[in-house]
């Protein structure tokens, strides 16, 4: 059954159910990927996979389904669904959909460039990434990781006040953990790359990356408990700052889930600090036009020097507060509720490079690994307390590596401590660009 | 469905590629969750999944595709991309002979998700949220998720194999919110087990909610946690994501399969403290992480892992267990058909010893009480692992003290198993989700209340 009879169908039995308005998601999409080991390919995935999510309005509530398979019985199903979901749904809250109005961007997220490669190019792309890590030093015992991937989507959204929306992206990623190992201790090192098309994947530097990281940190003591500078290398200032964006979602702030409840307009952080939502960000995977309820996404500042200047709103809660949704819905995976959050989140980068940035500090701490960051942060007060290697830095220079210690701190507390933001950033994991920073007090425990 | 000749056809037409092995997994789940705000139900998500993981070997290599094209035209496509990968011709025609896994069910189900009107199922939520936000006056926000699943699988493979297996979960998660002096602290509590709806004739949703509202009223009062090493004594049932963690993950294949484990090459070794014995078993009746057969259709057995601190097992899947050169242990589990299977943890435990935990408390002069603990996580190669203590007490000169917030341990897994030295007669087993490659699965944990000699806490100086 072709898409558009599906929705024809659909839109018909929800009349007929009672609901007022209905809206159909619909994704199409495919994942290719690889891995090496010894030389060999380890594992390969080939994957086509499509969904679909019917929400039908009632007297401003929702209700929700979703399936896998475009058929009659399917659209009877989802409908049926959708209105027991419906119908036990309370609360003041009134939802809408979007009515197709608004600017749309012309942003271009597909290039079929990873289409065009043969399964054997692909192959040599990720055998001779785990090569190159392997070969980069005799210490390097094996490469438990090293992966390749390309992913295709094409998402439309439809519904009856008018909307018809379409959009298609792709892109790929590579990780390496390397493995290095000498008489005393084994390290891993890990490098991943986030790319639009084959051409950008630089294989000698995510391998040399990920087994230089390995081999620097063998041979790690440990540190003495106390208050330290911090330089976070880019990656991982990132990801501790990826995994706090749920204080930016109105939701969470009507709710009074998030610490920057009444704080709009004021300034909560360094002046160092500028944060944007970039929707069209040109190396990210996940740039697009619209978001997932239909409404066209904007490039906008969260943070400017350390004033917040927005919050980031769906529709609900854009209605909620007689505001505009900022384009920021996120479906996420379908076994739950959309919720809100950026795009991609980019930390305006500084002038001074890594090493400045370390001869700045002086003393202190080079952090480059957070373990713990889906258990040991608090989403909704700030705290976290992570596990954490890196380097000791002394004198203005990386001295020693350092392991098995943890930092404690509150996200608002190191959003003020921020001394001075690099001019490396890097797009990461936590859909988050970010360069390294340097933050001066962070409590550190370990002997 | 199709007949077994059909799935014969298209697992054949994998192995005239010259694949050594080959398998169907299909799947066809209904899912749905209800998620509730201040007593309010804001969202409820419903629908089905249905799809075909196919899979093929040669030597160590695994090939994989899914696809939610169903029909017999669908499957044989799949099955041709597979072949073309490892594209060695070979003679594969003869019908293969099914011997159907057969067994009796231990994972029984009286209310499937599809027959219990919702209405019923918000009602069980407001009890949850009543028994929260009444706890206590520091109660601000309290969220209730209702997490269910039927989950019927049909698995085929080039040896014959024919299982088919049904797993319904059932889940109450309860996350409260406690505000005092500005301050902001949760607590959550998360019951859950492989059973229909009469899941709640066993869990009072009232007395899970106020659980989940002790933990953040005890924690918005509490101080910082002191940081430094110290003796650290685990509480029972979910403190076991401590041996979870720690352990569990590098007795996967994932890792000691490459040799990239701490527990590589160490069976029949001393890898921990003589009172430490613990199992991995899927077997328990209706356990939030048994199965009948595991996701290639090899029956579920209880595993012994460590006894009286030897190594006597790890965890093994059919892919692993070629690489490895050993039997499957029956322990191949994913997320869904979007993933190939690799060996996993279902219920894993640490067996009593023969403290009662009282005794564990008063022989202990200074350390952390961690009451309950949140996620972790660990690196297997190289044993590091960390976790969230979500509820901690001090212990001063053998007694419970106060309460202390924000604490972190980290350590090595492989150090941690030769420091616990004392461990109590109080198994419990608590539920959580456990992610790895094959995807995230209902996983259980548990342990009786046991010590640490010593462990880093991570906290405020």
């Amino acid at each position: 059954m072709d898409f558009n009879t599906f929705a024809d169908k659909a839109f018909k039995i929800s009349r007929e159910k009672g609901f007022d308005e209905a809206e159909i998601y619909y994704s199409r999409g495919g994942e290719f990927q690889l891995s090496s080991l010894k030389g060999e390919i380890d594992s390969y995935t080939d994957a086509s996979s499509i969904e679909v999510y019917f929400r039908g309005l009632k007297n401003g509530k929702i209700g929700t389904a979703f399936s896998e398979i475009l058929s009659e019985e399917t659209a009877t199903l989802l409908v049926e669904e959708a209105f027991e979901n419906c119908s036990i749904a309370s609360g003041e809250d009134v939802y809408i959909f979007h009515d197709g109005t608004g600017e749309y961007s012309s942003f271009e997220g597909y290039s079929g460039a990873f289409q065009k490669k043969t399964v054997k190019e692909k192959i040599d792309t990720v055998v001779s990434l785990e090569k190159v890590a392997l070969e980069y030093d005799k210490k390097i015992l094996m490469v438990p990781t090293c992966r390749s991937a390309d992913t295709w989507s094409e998402v439309t959204i439809i519904n009856t006040l008018g909307l018809n929306r379409r959009y298609k992206s792709d892109g790929g990623f590579a990780v390496v953990v390397s493995l290095a190992g000498d008489e005393k201790s084994k390290k891993t090192g890990f490098s991943f790359s986030l790319v639009r098309t084959p051409e950008e994947l630089d294989v000698k530097r995510v391998a040399e990356e990920a087994s230089k990281r390995a081999i620097d940190q063998l041979g790690a003591g440990n540190v003495k408990s106390g208050k330290y500078r911090v330089v976070f290398r880019n990656d991982v200032f990132g990801q501790l700052f990826g995994t706090f964006t749920s204080m930016y979602s109105a939701d969470n702030v009507q709710r009074g889930l998030s610490v920057l409840k009444g704080k709009m307009g004021t300034v909560i952080g360094s002046s160092k600090l500028t944060v944007y939502d970039d929707p069209f960000l040109p190396e990210s995977p996940y740039s697009k036009p619209f978001d997932d309820e239909g409404v066209p996404t904007c490039k906008k500042a969260l943070v400017e020097k350390g004033e917040l200047k927005t919050f980031l709103y769906d529709l609900r809660t854009a209605a909620k507060e007689g505001t505009n949704s900022t384009g920021n819905s996120v479906r996420g995976t379908y076994r739950s509720k959309p919720s809100i959050a950026p795009v991609n989140t980019v930390i305006r980068s500084g002038d001074l490079n890594l090493d400045e940035l370390i001869e700045t500090m002086g003393e202190g701490i080079f952090v480059t690994d957070l373990t713990g960051l889906h258990s040991g942060t608090n989403q909704v007060s700030g705290e976290f307390s992570l596990g954490a290697s890196g380097f000791f830095v002394k004198e203005g220079k990386i001295s020693n590596p350092i392991e098995q210690f943890t930092i404690s701190s509150n996200i608002l507390k190191v959003y003020n401590g921020i001394v001075e933001v690099g001019s490396d950033s890097v797009s990461s994991i936590y859909r988050v660009s970010s360069p390294s920073v340097l933050i001066d007090e962070i409590d550190v425990a370990s002997e | 469905m199709h007949s077994d000749e059909a799935y014969s056809a298209v697992i054949n037409r994998i192995l005239s590629g010259g694949a050594d092995f080959a398998e169907i997994f299909l799947e066809e789940r209904y899912t749905g969750s209800i998620n509730m705000v201040q007593g309010e139900v804001e969202g409820s998500v419903s629908g089905k999944l249905f799809g075909a993981g196919l899979r093929a070997f040669k030597g160590t290599r695994s090939i994989y595709a899914y696809t939610n094209e169903l029909s017999f035209d669908g499957l044989m496509k799949v099955a041709e991309r597979l072949r073309a990968v490892i594209s060695q011709d070979r003679v594969a025609d003869s019908v293969i002979d099914f011997r159907n896994e057969e067994f009796v069910d231990i994972c029984p189900v009286l209310f499937s998700p599809n027959n219990v009107p919702k209405k019923e199922k918000v009602r069980v939520m407001q009890l949850a949220h009543e028994g929260a936000s009444t706890f206590s006056a520091t109660i601000s926000q309290v969220i209730v998720n209702f997490i269910e699943y039927d989950q019927n699988v049909w698995i085929y493979n080039s040896e014959g194999v024919k299982a088919q297996d049904r797993r319904v979960r059932t889940r109450l998660a309860i996350s409260a919110v406690a505000t005092k002096d500005g301050q902001m602290e949760s607590g959550f509590y998360g019951p859950g087990a492989a059973m229909g709806f009469e899941f709640f004739n066993m869990v009072d949703p009232r007395a899970a909610g106020e659980r989940a509202a002790r933990i953040a009223d005890r924690m918005v009062r509490a101080e910082f946690a002191p940081a430094g090493r110290m003796p650290v004594i685990i509480s029972n049932e979910f403190g076991g994501v401590i041996f979870h963690e720690a352990c569990g993950h590098a007795l996967e294949t994932t890792g000691v399969a490459k040799g990239a484990s701490v527990f590589a090459g160490k069976l029949g070794q001393k890898i921990a403290n003589e009172c430490v014995s613990a199992v991995d078993d899927p077997t328990i009746p209706n356990a939030w992480g048994s199965a009948n057969v595991d996701d290639e259709g090899t029956p579920t057995r209880r595993n012994l892992l460590i006894e009286k601190g030897v190594l006597k097992s790890y965890m093994i899947d059919r892919l692993g267990g070629i690489k490895m050169k050993m039997k499957p242990t029956g322990s191949a589990r994913r997320q869904d058909y979007t993933l190939a299977p690799t060996s996993r943890m279902s219920n894993t435990f640490l067996l009593p010893g023969e403290y009662y935990p009282e005794e564990i408390i008063a022989a202990t002069d200074y350390g952390l009480y961690a009451k309950s603990l949140g996620g972790g996580s660990v690196m297997p190669s190289t044993g590091e692992f960390n976790f969230a203590v979500k509820e901690g007490y001090m212990i001063e000169k053998g007694r419970i003290t106060r309460p202390v917030r924000g604490a972190t341990l980290i350590g090595k897994g492989n150090e941690v198993l030769t420091k616990i030295d004392m461990v109590g007669n109080d198994l419990e087993r608590g539920q959580g989700m456990c992610g790895s490659i094959s995807g995230s699965i209902p996983a259980d944990v548990g342990q009786p209340t046991v010590r640490v000699s010593e462990l880093i806490v991570g906290g405020r100086n």
